[in-house]
């Protein structure tokens, strides 16, 4: 068995002893190399062999059985986070979008109210325009009144306006 | 003349012989540690042929360790079991290159396992016997079947006769050895220089 240590002892030795000390070493180990093939140790038996090949096999089909299992485990268990994950996504979404819609569809109405007063003061500035245009000599007194009338209306819808 | 152009063909031969003998013994070596490289490589991905091929390579020279530090068939046999059955819970971590230092890491750390186990019932064994204080010994069954080797072996410090053991069926170099007990190589060289020294003293001194 000596060939087969893959090292040149005498270089080994040589760094750690003197020559002579390292020669006796050297000696002493082929002495022991040759006192354990002059003393072999017993063979372990065939049946020891077998029995420890039967022990692999049900080991190995023990490992291979609780891998299986733990890699089916995993699946299952990211299936089921995922699937929680997602429902509660989508329970979590639609508050949000009610307050949205609501949100937006209050923001559209005031919108349509400003728009639709806005156009009735408009009306009513051209209405007033037309009436004084249609003034000319100014003697008619009842025309007048309802002229200042227009317009205080005007004026009081435009406070009530940006009153709000 | 002709003899000494004879002899130094002769010379030449034997000496080429020598070389080409000494050649494929390494081509020889490289073939079987690339093999065995491949068997591991087999064996980590759970070859069921590959593990049991690795049993059949190993199964020899482990068992020749086992016994040799157990110094029971016995035991040997079942340590050699859970070995094997420890390398193949554990093979997906070992690199097919370091395969045999690392086997052979593992049954230095399960006989150390063994000999704490066994301290420990020795040491209730004596606790039991100074209790029915029992004059007779008992012969033990060991000392009749172990070998002079072996029982010269066990007077040795437990310690010194692993490394000396391990260097002999491991086949591993000095490094390799002070790497696997994690020690300075020189210290490696001392243990087993003092251990030889004593073993060879005590086989030289034995009767038998």
């Amino acid at each position: 068995m000596t060939e087969n240590k893959k090292e040149n002892i005498n270089n080994l030795l040589s760094r750690f002893y003197p020559t002579e000390q390292a020669e006796q070493i050297k000696n002493d180990l082929a002495e022991t190399d040759r006192m354990f093939e002059k003393f072999p140790a017993p063979q372990v038996a065939q049946k020891v062999i077998d029995e420890i090949k039967l022990k692999i096999d049900r080991k190995q089909k023990r490992i291979v059985f609780s891998t299986v299992l733990i890699k089916t485990a995993s699946v299952a268990a990211i299936v089921i986070i995922g699937a929680i994950l997602l429902m509660q996504n989508m329970n979590g979404e639609k508050p949000v979008s009610r307050t949205q819609n609501s949100y937006q569809t209050a923001l559209t109405q005031v919108d349509d109210n400003i728009a639709a007063l806005e156009k009735e003061i408009e009306l009513l500035k051209g209405e007033l325009v037309a009436v004084r245009l249609n003034e000319d000599n100014g003697t008619n007194e009842q025309l007048a009144d309802s002229i200042n009338n227009v317009d205080t209306e005007i004026t009081e819808i435009e406070n009530y306006f940006w009153k709000g | 003349m002709i003899f000494v152009a004879l002899k130094k063909n002769c010379k030449y031969d034997a000496i080429s012989q020598n070389r080409q003998t000494s050649i494929f013994m390494k081509k020889q070596e490289m073939s079987s540690s690339e093999k065995v490289k491949d068997i591991v490589s087999l064996a980590r991905k759970g070859d069921k042929q590959a593990l049991s091929e690795l049993v059949d390579i190993y199964s020899s020279r482990l068992y020749g360790y086992l016994y040799r530090l157990t110094y029971n068939r016995d035991e040997a046999n079942e340590l050699l079991g859970e070995l094997f059955l420890k390398m193949v819970e554990k093979i997906g971590t070992c690199r097919p290159e370091t395969f045999e230092p690392w086997l052979f890491r593992m049954a230095s750390n399960l006989f150390t396992d063994y000999l704490r186990t066994k301290k420990r019932h020795q040491k209730m064994l004596l606790h039991i016997e100074e209790q029915v204080q029992t004059d007779t010994e008992i012969p033990r069954e060991n000392d009749l079947l172990t070998d002079k080797l072996t029982r010269q072996l066990q007077r040795l410090e437990p310690e010194t006769a692993e490394i000396i053991v391990m260097r002999y069926y491991s086949q591993l170099s000095f490094e390799e050895l002070a790497r696997l007990r994690n020690e300075p190589i020189g210290t490696v060289l001392s243990k087993v220089h003092r251990g030889l020294k004593k073993l060879r003293q005590l086989m030289e001194d034995s009767d038998d």
